[in-house]
């Protein structure tokens, strides 16, 4: 429906000044309706062939036109086979125009304008309300799982409200964000999930959905921008490819009401296996007798931790017979069926002179954690107007506010127990039950997974979103364009760690709130032409972009809390206030922008962009950047010979380069900065200021330029079968990479250009029509991309860059030259260390121990060797020096996917229509975090049962190191930690039934249900294999950081129209 | 229409030209321009204090990489985290920006800016820049002794824009620079600082750690060379001390004469400025806060910003305000005498396993005559398994003579507290030290018996010339007096002790499900595991300290 409205909108800017006609012409005029529906067609263009004389439908499908005898009409419409007739005596001609059966050519929105697809010279893909929406998403990316070709679209987890990271045609840098540019009706959004995320804990990896605040049913298609041809145009934000979205506009026709509701439930897939309270006990027990025996020979019986009999003290103590929970306990005791609802309601219609869309939504979404979900309330309304033939404005409003109830759930920590809810329900002992109210300190070390659950986590978010544009016709062909924008969001969070969780113990209760806010103010002045000579035709956009964003957030927070009744909510509660904190930023972006796209008989075609970014971020040295780009088509079967093919309806070539960028900087990334620094003297504090330890300033310091490659092939085939095939090849330099410091020069990192990236890939992507009646359709589609990405360089840096740790030592991740982004490093195990006369006569051991034999006795060794050595991991001595060190790591996993793939099915009849969807990964590594605290065997921790069942014995050795309690065990990684990360999901699977015309006053009633991720084929070991716990950080993809995971949904809904 | 497109036109090149203009960053961040600001050389020194209450140092990681992994320290095996099992690589900061190492460094970093920038300081008002640059030479010192201590010979960056890529350097190159520093410190400082200027250096610290670092090179080039007794578990016995590297060719004696001419400098001022304290209980404690036997510590206040987690609050034994998870070994205890204050008044001697149980405290020593009820009037129980750590009442801020057991979970236990860096009365241990490696054991044993008289345990009176067993007690001596106060590890290390005492030693009990902690090492806990970062990203700083 929205191509007829854009069609129509094009044309008549096209039309607005068609010259007055001659007098000896006839006033033709007729109805033009639809073949199948019998329904006028509005908006269809009415050419006289061979001039440039022509006009529209109306409303009704009614047109009026001068024209001569002899001449021919060209009636053409979009989606529908164009219709010629001669103008003979008859001043009435109508038509009938015929649904076109090869592809609907789409009007697609690209950079500051909007072109027929099939003239695109560059890769874009358009995903439809109708198609998204078959999943009945909460959050619009979500819908776009599985359906677009090189993109990988991940919920970071399955929180709600929580983060979704997309990727298009994988990772080309090192640290700036992987997001493409969001770009809404025209105006690119700056917010991101981090800047949206209000963060309070320096662990915590989980992230807010910035675009959360997006109702899908608003919108009324996706275009994915992918080559250089198609994201130049947006310069220094461009490189990671653009997603446009388009919102609802009201249509000509009778003002149309909608209403929908629906609920889902969803419940977490699968449980951990762990330990029952009773193996819990026995594990202890067996830990204390192992750990007794290897350090001191021997054991008091009486000390076991569950002993089952009068202990010590002289009171019982509890044996592993005194405790009765099952291995799901505290699994059980988080987990829930969430119930989510949705409503919302439409209301659009367009007259002669404009159109209106107003759309209502509420949305309350429980999640699978116990106390956590997620409501919105948003309002969308979009106007456009146009009050004489040279003037058009409109704007577009989005308001919405949102309510978090969120739950601490994935951390990079490992060591403390601030682990988070999935994590602390995993290493929970078992032997606990709810009504034990156990803590922190019982001496689990790990906080009660129902104190994360209950502990308050508020977020609350209003987004306003606001853009105004004016279209002036200037002379034939020639419109200015100015478009004026403000968005603002608002987060605000308040968050308490009670005295029982482990961030809030030591302090007595902390209470934090804060807030976050954005505004960006977006102007844009442009020149659009449009014109067409014979057979060439040359459209440009020639403009200035001007951009301005605030940032601000602080944070207050206090401890000491000796009432804990009001949740922290109270700040004067607190008897400890800190130093409150706050952060300012403001950057502008000004920019040239300018766009030619010539054809010639609609059959060749150029296009050139270029965009000339300068930007306050920058750094001095490098204030403005520049991006070209060009493209190239060639359509096959518009040429003579193959106009007429019966196998080829419609061949594109297409060929494009360009460079876009990545500014990967924040304000005042480039300038050397100082922080604060107080000391206490005496009783006073007083202010010191030091040189910021991670901002030592780069004055050189430049985005990061992406130059793209791409050949493409758009089919159709035998009237049913379209492919689209793309190969490209992204080459991107000066990468960004916060590059650590060596710590001896007081600094820890600087931001520096260093390094290549390439990635190149292909993706196919083919729906074919096998039945194509009136009454019955089936279709079937699918999507394959390969993608492959190397650091072809480091510069003249270290060739080996970690780019963060997880936690403590452990840097799983590495950027070296000819190995890719997301690329594990580790060590390689060799067993576990069986035997004393096995560790002696070893290499490493005589290294340490030079002559130490089988018949040496020195106590002192003999411990070691029980403690260190005998069931512990055996590495590799890859290096063969005898001994383990960092150089005997290798390159052990990588987590980026070879290939992404999804396959569907749709097939409808009459009124029934039904769908599925499959989407996988494959190739991918994840590194699993729980099980580095599952690995180390013998704390007092759950842990699963197959662990557990492997560990070392003297007797029997085993895969898993020994029961030991220890701090000092060297935890070396490996692939130990690493799991497959394949998967094929059932994404979607949806059913539904329209009723047309069931009562008089009503249109028509849909009735749907769908169910998301209900068969997930993997290996993994954890929850769901589809995590991505640091969301958009392009070099830590993969882990599983106890993220909350996926649910099963099934969902109900109605749709009603008016 | 032409109208319009003219005043659209314009108005668009204006949006043009406007804007460009804006791109110049003023960046929302204060204290770059600390040379031209009135106060500036004070906040650039403040800020190199500023680095001390970070969870790299004093807040967290100081006390367990300092002072955790030796013989006479016990506690259970999370609380020490790796660092306390001698595996710094398992200790929760390693490799992190938390690392201890780069918190050393940055105190060198901000030193070294201050030190350039103080001459160029325009503020003529303050006229106590030539103390800041003291001061910043004093912090600069000290983060090279403890890192020259910890790690071995590492890159001497003394300037603040030193090469990226820097080399190691001796270990004797090292304690050069810190010398230099510490004399030039202790020129220019005032001999004591006091009210608001608590906290900050002064010459009597400087002239004190500057004996300090003398005594460290001065025992570690007479280590292995030398035997010492070592009191373990019990038993006295005598090891030959191992080697330390980096001191092959040092002269002992001309370190230890140096040793004993600051000592009696120092000495010479005791009552002027600083002094001891007539009795243990005078000492520690809540009412003697900041005493004039305090030389030099790092200052806190009751802000979470400036607390320590650790000192009050692991350290102190439940109820008094602590958790009771860092403490002393049984046998360090069996140290002290039965008349020594530091023994009786040291330690907490009811304690409880945790505010939730209802039993009775339980004794410590497990002495029912001594200590037949508990602070609640109901008779005391038997130590049993869970209470083999002794809690020093050193780190207690309530009055350590009686010390007042609270009934409830007081949960948020930080209190307003300074971390003791340097007291007076070390003046004398040190000056012990030297005395007899100069060939004055007897002289030694009267620097010994001050401090013993003043904690009312036995003095020895001049009983031995033995030098082995002179040394053997001043050692000891140290540990008695600063349990907890961040030397032992140190002390055990510059004597080529380390390794030997704590696989004699063997494993400690303590509390917690473990029961016992390990004290056996291999070779490689001689020196602390350097952040990687340094080795990958400073190409000329090599290999790992060996065995990591």
């Amino acid at each position: 429906m929205n191509k007829k409205r854009l069609t129509f909108l094009l044309l008549c800017l096209l039309m607005a000044f068609h010259q007055v006609l001659f007098s000896q012409t006839v006033n033709i005029s007729g109805n033009v309706i639809g073949e199948s529906d019998k329904e006028p067609i509005i908006g269809a263009s009415v050419m006289i062939k061979g001039s440039s004389r022509g006009t529209t439908t109306n409303i009704n499908g009614k047109y009026n036109i001068q024209a001569k005898k002899g001449e021919i009409i060209v009636f053409s419409f979009l989606g529908m086979e164009s219709v010629a007739a001669a103008v003979g005596k008859d001043p009435t001609i109508n038509i009938t125009m015929k649904t076109s059966s090869i592809e609907i050519d789409d009007i697609v929105i690209v950079g500051y304008s909007a072109v027929k697809k099939s003239d695109l010279t560059g890769s874009v893909q358009v995903v439809k309300n109708e198609e998204f929406m078959k999943s009945s998403p909460v959050s619009f990316e979500q819908g776009l799982q599985g359906r677009l070709a090189g993109v990988n679209i991940i919920k970071n987890d399955g929180a709600p409200g929580g983060g979704i990271s997309v990727q298009i045609r994988g990772t080309n840098s090192f640290m700036g964000s992987t997001e493409p540019l969001y770009v809404i009706d025209g105006v690119p959004l700056t917010i991101s999930n981090s800047s949206e995320t209000v963060s309070f804990d320096n662990n915590e990896v989980t992230f807010r959905n910035a675009l959360a605040f997006l109702d899908p049913n608003d919108i009324e298609s996706v275009e994915v921008l992918k080559d250089a041809t198609a994201t130049a145009i947006y310069g220094s934000r461009g490189s990671n490819g653009v997603v446009m979205i388009t919102t609802k506009s009201g249509k000509k026709g009778k003002d149309k009401i909608n209403f929908g509701a629906s609920s889902s439930f969803g419940l977490v897939a699968n449980k951990i296996r762990l330990l029952t309270g009773a193996e819990y006990a026995e594990y202890r027990n067996q830990s204390y007798i192992n750990t007794q025996l290897i350090t001191n020979g021997t054991f008091n019986p009486q000390g076991l931790p569950y002993l089952g009999a009068i202990g010590p003290l002289g009171t019982y103590v509890n044996g592993p017979t005194d405790f009765d929970n099952d291995p799901y306990y505290w699994q059980d005791q988080i987990f829930r069926t969430a119930v989510t609802q949705n409503y919302n309601l439409g209301y659009s219609g367009a007259s002669e002179n404009g159109d209106y869309s107003l759309g209502l939504a509420y949305l309350n979404q429980k999640g699978t954690v116990v106390n956590s979900g997620y409501s919105r309330i948003s309002f969308n309304l979009k106007l456009n107007r146009q009050p004489n033939k040279w003037l058009k404005f409109g704007n577009t409003i989005n308001v919405s506010v949102a309510n978090s109830d969120m739950i601490k759930s994935a951390t990079s920590n490992q060591n403390n127990g601030d682990e988070g809810v999935i994590r602390s329900a995993l290493y929970f002992p078992s032997i606990y039950r709810m009504e034990d109210n156990a803590g922190y300190e019982d001496y689990q070390i790990v906080t009660n997974p129902i104190d994360y659950a209950n502990a308050l986590n508020k977020n609350k978010n209003y987004n306003i979103y606001n853009s105004n544009y004016m279209n002036i016709s200037l002379i034939k062909g020639l419109i200015f364009r100015t478009v004026f924008s403000y968005s603002s969001s608002i987060n605000f969070a308040n968050r308490y760690f009670s005295k029982r969780l482990y961030e809030g113990r030591t302090v007595g209760g902390q209470s934090l709130a804060g807030d976050t806010q954005n505004q960006t103010t977006v102007w844009d002045n442009l020149f659009l032409y449009n014109g067409t000579f014979g057979n060439h035709n040359i459209s440009a956009t020639l403009g200035t972009s001007w951009e301005a964003n605030e940032y601000y957030s602080k944070q207050v927070l206090t401890n000491g809390f000796g009432s804990e009744t009001n949740n922290g909510w109270i700040l004067n509660e607190g008897t400890d206030p800190q130093t409150p904190r706050s952060v300012k930023q403001e950057s502008t972006l000004f920019s040239l922008i300018a766009r030619a796209a010539y054809s010639y008989k609609n059959t060749y075609f150029l296009t050139g962009t270029f965009r000339r970014d300068a930007s306050s971020k920058f750094a001095e040295n490098n204030k403005a950047a520049y991006f070209p780009s060009i493209g190239i088509a060639w359509k096959p079967t518009a040429e003579d010979f193959l106009k007429d093919s019966e196998l080829a309806n419609n061949l594109k070539l297409r060929y494009s380069y360009g460079t876009s960028g990545n500014a990967g900087i924040g304000p005042y990334g480039s300038l050397p900065l100082f922080t604060g620094a107080n000391y206490p003297f005496g009783t006073n504090v007083l202010s010191g200021y030091a040189p910021d330890p991670s901002k030592p300033g780069n004055a050189d310091l430049k985005w990061e330029t992406t130059f793209q490659n791409d050949i493409g092939l758009d089919a159709t085939l035998l009237k049913g079968l379209n492919f689209e095939f793309d190969y490209y090849v992204k080459t991107t330099k000066d990468l960004i990479q916060n590059m650590e410091l060596a710590p001896s020069t007081g600094f820890n990192t600087v931001y520096a250009n260093i390094g290549e990236v390439m990635n190149k890939g292909c993706e196919f992507t083919l729906n074919y029509k096998l039945i194509d009646k009136k009454n019955i359709q089936l279709s079937i589609g699918g999507n394959l991309s390969f993608n492959d990405n190397l650091v072809t360089s480091l510069g003249a840096g270290s060739k080996k860059i970690f780019p963060n740790n997880l936690w403590n030592d452990l840097r799983p991740f590495i950027i070296s030259e000819g190995h890719p982004i997301g690329q594990l490093y580790g060590y390689t195990e060799n067993g576990i260390w069986n035997s004393r006369t096995e560790v002696i006569e070893s290499p490493l051991f005589q290294k340490v121990y030079p002559g130490y034999t089988v018949n040496s006795q020195t106590a002192a060794t003999e411990k070691i060797i029980k403690e260190r050595w005998i069931g512990e991991i055996k590495i590799k001595d890859l290096n063969n020096d005898g001994s383990i060190t960092e150089d005997d790591q290798d390159y052990i996993g990588n987590v980026n996917p070879s290939f992404l793939y999804a396959f569907n099915m749709n097939f409808s009849w009459k009124g029934f229509d039904f769908s599925v969807l499959f989407n996988g990964v494959s190739g991918n590594d994840i590194i699993n975090m729980s099980s580095l605290r599952f690995q180390n065997l013998g704390q007092t921790r759950n842990i699963p049962k197959d662990v557990l069942d492997n560990a070392w014995k003297p007797e029997s050795g085993g895969t898993n190191p020994k029961i030991f309690t220890t701090n000092a065990r060297d935890i070396y990684f490996t692939r130990r930690y690493i799991e497959d990360g394949s998967y094929l999901k059932l994404r979607n699977i949806s059913v539904g039934y329209s009723f047309k015309k069931p009562f008089k006053q009503i249109e028509s009633i849909r009735i749907y249900a769908n169910g998301n991720n209900l068969l997930t084929f993997s290996k993994y070991s954890g929850y769901d294999p589809e995590v991505n716990a640091f969301g958009s950080n392009p070099s830590s993809r993969g882990v599983d950081a106890g993220g909350y995971p996926q649910s099963r949904e099934i969902n109900f809904g109605i749709n009603v129209s008016l | 229409m032409k109208k319009h497109s003219v005043i659209l036109l314009i108005l668009s090149i204006f949006s043009c030209t406007s804007c460009d203009f804006s791109l110049v960053e003023h960046p929302y961040s204060t204290g770059g321009d600390m040379i031209n600001s009135s106060g500036g050389a004070n906040q650039m020194v403040t800020a190199i204090y500023n680095v001390f209450w970070s969870s790299e140092l004093m807040k967290k990681s100081y006390m367990e990489t300092v002072d955790m992994d030796h013989d006479h320290a016990a506690a259970p095996t999370w609380v020490v985290s790796g660092a306390g099992e001698g595996n710094m690589t398992t200790h929760w900061s390693y490799n992190t920006a938390s690392d201890p190492f780069n918190a050393f460094y940055r105190i060198i970093n901000r030193a070294n800016y201050a030190i350039e920038n103080l001459p160029l300081v325009k503020d003529t008002t303050d006229n106590l820049v030539g103390q800041y640059m003291g001061e910043a030479k004093f912090l600069r010192a000290f983060a090279y002794f403890h890192l020259v201590r910890m790690y071995g010979g590492v890159p001497l960056r003394v300037s603040y824009e030193s090469p990226l890529d820097m080399k190691r350097s001796s270990v004797m190159e090292v304690y050069a620079q810190i010398e230099k520093d510490l004399l030039e410190a202790s020129v220019v400082l005032p001999w004591k600082t006091e009210g608001d200027n608590w906290g900050r250096a002064n010459r009597t610290g400087a002239k004190l750690l500057l004996a300090r670092v003398y005594a460290s090179i001065g025992s570690a080039a007479l280590a292995g060379k030398v035997n010492m007794e070592v009191d373990i578990k019990g038993l006295i016995q005598t090891f030959a001390t191992d080697s330390v590297a980096g001191f092959s060719r040092v002269d002992a004696s001309v370190y230890y004469a140096k040793v004993k001419d600051l000592c009696d400098e120092i000495i010479t001022t005791r009552g002027i400025y600083y002094d001891l304290r007539p009795s243990f209980k005078d000492i520690w404690g809540g009412a003697n806060v900041r005493n004039n036997e305090f030389v030099w510590g790092i200052s806190g206040n009751s802000q979470l910003d400036y607390t320590t987690l650790h000192l009050g609050y692991y350290y102190s034994a439940i109820p008094y305000n602590g958790r009771g998870w860092a403490g002393m070994s049984e046998h360090a205890y069996g140290l002290y005498g039965d008349s020594d204050e530091r023994g009786i008044h040291g330690i907490f001697h009811f304690v409880k396993q945790s505010f939730t149980a209802t039993s009775a405290y339980v004794r410590i020593p497990d002495d029912a005559t001594k200590y037949p009820t508990g602070p609640d009037g109901v008779a005391s129980r038997a130590v049993a398994d869970y209470y083999n750590i002794i809690f020093p009442t050193k780190w207690y801020m309530g009055d350590v003579v009686s010390p007042k057991p609270v009934t409830v979970d007081p949960g948020y236990a930080y209190q307003a507290q300074d971390v003791i860096m340097i007291r007076f009365v070390e003046a004398y241990l040190l000056r012990a030290e030297a005395r007899n490696e100069l060939e004055d054991p007897l002289g030694a044993l009267d620097d010994l018996d001050i401090v013993r008289k003043r904690a009312k345990a036995g003095p020895f009176e001049r009983y031995t010339s033995n030098k082995i067993t002179v040394r053997s007690l001043v050692m000891e001596e140290r540990a008695l007096e600063f349990v907890q106060e961040f030397n032992r590890k140190f002390d055990l290390l510059r004597w080529g002790l380390y390794l030997k005492v704590m696989n004699s030693v063997g494993s400690v009990r303590v509390q917690g499900t473990g029961l016992t902690i390990t004290k056996t090492r291999e070779p490689r806990s001689l020196l602390y595991a350097v952040p990687l970062n340094e080795i990958n990203i400073n190409k000329k700083f090599g290999t790992n300290n060996p065995g990591w």
